[in-house]
C-alpha cells in the first residue's frame, strides 16, 4: 500500500486564494508603479511645460482634446504627465519612507531585545513617546525649523512609523530566546548577532512583509497631506498631494484638477489596504481569522 | 490604586520633559537663534542688546533653568508677525478647535459604535459587509479629499452647505463629516471585533436562558462589557484627530489651531509652532493618563492585574 505524501509545500496563493478585489488591487497599483516607473517615457508633455493660452482645458470626456487627454490645469500645464510624475514622486517617496522606517525599527528592535538595560529602555521608551503623539504635528514641527528640503523631508516621512517595527521585532526576539533553536546556536557558539540576522530574522519575515503593506498607505497619506498643505514636496517637483493642493482652489472652474490627483491616491491607498488585508491573513498563523 | 494612578501620572510628566529637552536642544543646535531674529546685518550692539536680554549669553545650564522657569510663568516666546505672546496667539485659537473635534468626535461615535455592533451581531450578512466596506472606504479615503468631494457636491453643485468659514450650525456639517468619517471607520472596526469578543462568552447564552430577548441582551448584556476595550480607542482617536484637524481647518477655512500651525510653519514662527507642539502633547499624555485611569475604573480585573497583585 502506498501513500503519496504531497510534501511539496504550497504557496500563499494555492492556500489562501486571493479574491477577484484582491487580484483588481494588485493589478491596480502594478499598473500604477509602471506609470510611475516609466513616466519620462509615457508623458506625452513636459510636465512643467506652462501654456497660458491653454489654461483650464477639460479632459476628453468632457469635450476636451487628445494633446490634453486629462485635460490642464491652471497654468496650461498637462494634467495626464503631471499626474505620471505626481505617482513616481509620491509611490517613491512613499516606498522610500516605508523602507527607512521598516530597516531602522527593525534594527532598534533587535537592539531593545538584546540590551535589556539603559539602551532597551530608552528605546521602549521613544517607542512609546512616538506611539503617544500625532507623527504629523512633530514633523510640521522640524519643518518650521530647519525649512523644507527634499531629503529632510523623505527622512520624516521614514520616521513614521518605525516604532510598530521595533515593538514587533523586539516582542518577537524576546520569544524566539525561549526557543530550542535558539539555545542550540548559542551552544554551538553562533554569536547573538548573527543568531538575530540568520536565524531570527526569517522567522520574523512574514510579519514584517504584513506590516510594510499595512504601514504603506498611512505613509503616502502622511507625504499627500503635507503636500497638499504645501509643506511637504515643493514645486516645481510634484506629487499627488502637491496638484490637489493647488487644484482646490479652482475647483468651481475645473474640478478635475483636484479630484483625478485625489482618485489616483484613493485607488492606490485603497488597493494597498486590501492586498495589505489579504496578504495577513495568508503568512500570519497566529491570527484568528474572522 | 493610588501607587498606580502616581507611577502613570510621573511617566506622563517625564514625557513632556523629555520633549521639552528635545524642543531646548533641537533649538539651540540649530544656530544662533539671533541670526534667525535680527538677519546678518544687525549691528553686534543690537546683537548684544539681545543676547542679553532673551539670556543667551548665559551658559547653557542656566539657560535650560531659564527655559523652564519662563514656561512655568507662561513665558513661551513671541510671534514675530504681531510680538504677541505665542501662548496667547495659540489659546485664542483653541475653542474653534475644540468645538470642530469634539463634534467629529460625537458624530464618529455614533456613526462608528451603531455600525459595528450591528456588524458583530449580522455577522457574515450584508449589514456586516457593508459596515466594513465603509471602514476601510474611511480609512483609505484621505480626510483632505473627501471634504473636497464634499465641497463640491454640497456647496458648489447643491449649493446647501457653506464650504469655509464658521459662525452658523451650518458651518459645522461639512467639517465635522470630514474629520469624522475616518474614525467612525476605525471605531465601527474596533467595535466589531470588540462584540465578537463578548457575544458568546457564557453569560450571554445565561441571559439566553434566563428567556431575555435578543435587543435587550445585546444592549444591556453585550455592548457594556464590549464597550470596555473601546475606551482604549479613545486615547488613539485623539491623536488622529487633531493630526486630521491640521488638514481639515486647512480645508474648511477653520480659524482653530491647526490653520495657525500651517500657517506658522510657512512663516517660520518658531515660538508659535513650538506652543502648539507643546500644548498638543500636554493634551494627549493628560488623555492617556485619563484613559488609562478610565479603563482600569472600568475593568475590575485590570485594577487586580495592574496593581502589581498576583494574576
Amino acid at each position: 500500500m502506498a501513500i503519496k505524501i504531497d510534501s511539496k509545500p504550497r504557496g500563499i496563493f494555492e492556500t489562501h486564494r486571493p479574491s477577484f478585489l484582491v487580484w483588481l488591487a494588485f493589478g491596480l497599483l502594478v499598473v500604477l508603479s509602471l506609470c510611475g516607473l516609466f513616466a519620462d517615457l509615457l508623458a506625452t508633455n513636459d510636465y512643467t511645460d506652462q501654456s497660458l493660452r491653454n489654461r483650464f482645458q477639460p479632459p476628453v470626456w468632457m469635450g476636451g482634446n487628445w494633446t490634453y487627454p486629462l485635460g490642464t490645469d491652471e497654468l496650461g500645464r498637462d494634467i495626464l504627465s503631471r499626474l505620471l510624475y505626481g505617482l513616481r514622486i509620491s509611490l517613491g517617496v512613499a516606498l522610500l519612507g516605508t523602507l527607512i522606517g521598516a530597516f531602522l525599527g527593525t534594527f532598534l528592535g533587535f537592539v531593545a531585545a538584546h540590551s535589556k538595560g539603559y539602551v532597551g529602555g530608552l528605546i521602549m521608551a521613544l517607542v512609546d513617546a512616538q506611539a503617544a503623539l500625532p507623527f504629523q504635528i512633530l514633523v510640521l514641527g522640524v519643518l518650521a525649523l530647519f525649512g523644507n528640503a527634499f531629503w529632510l523631508f523623505v527622512a520624516l516621512v521614514g520616521l513614521a512609523g518605525w516604532e510598530t517595527y521595533a515593538r514587533l521585532v523586539r516582542g518577537a526576539v524576546l520569544a524566539a530566546q525561549q526557543e530550542g533553536y535558539v539555545s542550540a546556536l548559542r551552544a554551538l557558539g553562533a554569536g547573538s548577532w548573527r543568531i538575530y540576522g540568520k536565524h531570527v530574522l526569517p522567522n520574523v519575515a512574514n510579519i514584517l512583509i504584513v506590516q510594510i503593506t499595512l504601514n504603506f498607505p498611512s505613509t503616502i497619506l502622511l507625504e499627500t497631506a503635507l503636500s497638499f498643505l504645501g509643506l511637504g514636496i515643493q514645486p516645481p517637483l510634484t506629487s499627488l498631494g502637491e496638484m490637489l493642493g493647488s487644484g482646490r482652489n479652482h475647483l468651481l472652474l475645473a474640478w478635475w484638477i483636484a479630484v483625478i490627483p485625489g482618485m489616483t491616491i484613493f485607488i492606490i491607498t485603497l488597493s494597498m489596504s486590501l492586498v495589505g488585508d489579504w496578504l495577513r491573513d495568508a503568512l500570519d498563523p497566529n491570527l484568528d481569522h474572522r | 490604586m493610588s501607587r498606580l494612578i502616581a507611577m502613570r501620572t510621573l511617566r506622563g510628566l517625564l514625557t513632556v520633559w523629555g520633549l521639552l529637552t528635545l524642543v531646548f536642544v533641537v533649538l539651540r543646535l540649530s544656530g544662533d537663534p539671533l541670526d534667525a531674529l535680527l538677519g546678518d546685518e544687525a549691528p553686534p550692539e543690537v546683537v548684544d542688546y539681545y543676547r542679553a536680554l532673551y539670556g543667551f549669553d548665559q551658559p547653557l545650564w542656566r539657560q535650560y533653568f531659564l527655559y523652564f522657569w519662563g514656561l512655568f510663568q507662561g513665558d513661551w516666546g513671541q510671534s514675530f508677525r504681531d510680538g504677541r505672546d505665542a501662548l496667547e496667539v495659540v489659546v485664542e485659537r483653541i475653542p474653534a478647535t475644540v468645538q470642530l473635534g469634539f463634534t467629529a468626535f460625537l458624530f464618529s461615535l455614533a456613526l462608528g459604535i451603531p455600525l459595528g455592533v450591528l456588524a458583530a451581531v449580522y455577522r457574515n450578512t450584508f449589514l456586516d459587509r457593508f459596515s466594513m466596506g465603509f471602514a476601510v472606504l474611511g480609512f483609505a479615503l484621505p480626510n483632505f479629499f473627501i471634504g473636497i468631494i464634499l465641497i463640491l457636491i454640497f456647496s458648489m453643485t447643491l449649493r446647501w452647505l457653506p464650504s469655509s468659514g464658521t459662525g452658523t450650525l451650518a458651518h459645522f456639517i461639512l467639517p465635522v463629516v470630514t474629520l469624522g468619517t475616518a474614525g467612525a471607520g476605525s471605531i465601527a472596526r474596533f467595535a466589531r471585533s470588540s462584540m465578537l469578543e463578548v457575544i458568546n462568552r457564557p453569560y450571554m447564552r445565561t441571559a439566553q436562558a434566563k428567556g431575555l430577548r435578543r435587543p435587550r441582551r445585546i444592549m444591556w448584556h453585550a455592548v457594556p462589557n464590549a464597550a470596555i476595550p473601546i475606551v482604549t480607542l479613545l486615547g488613539f482617536r485623539l491623536g488622529d484627530m487633531i493630526a486630521g484637524s491640521v488638514v481639515v481647518e486647512a480645508v474648511f477655512a477653520w480659524p482653530g489651531v491647526g490653520r495657525l500651525l500651517v500657517n506658522s510653519v510657512t512663516a517660520r514662527e518658531l515660538a508659535v509652532v513650538q506652543a502648539i507642539i507643546v500644548i498638543v502633547t500636554i493634551t494627549m499624555v493628560t488623555a492617556n493618563l485619563l484613559v488609562d485611569l478610565a479603563y482600569t475604573w472600568l475593568d475590575p480585573r485590570q485594577r487586580e492585574g495592574r496593581s502589581g497583585h498576583k494574576n
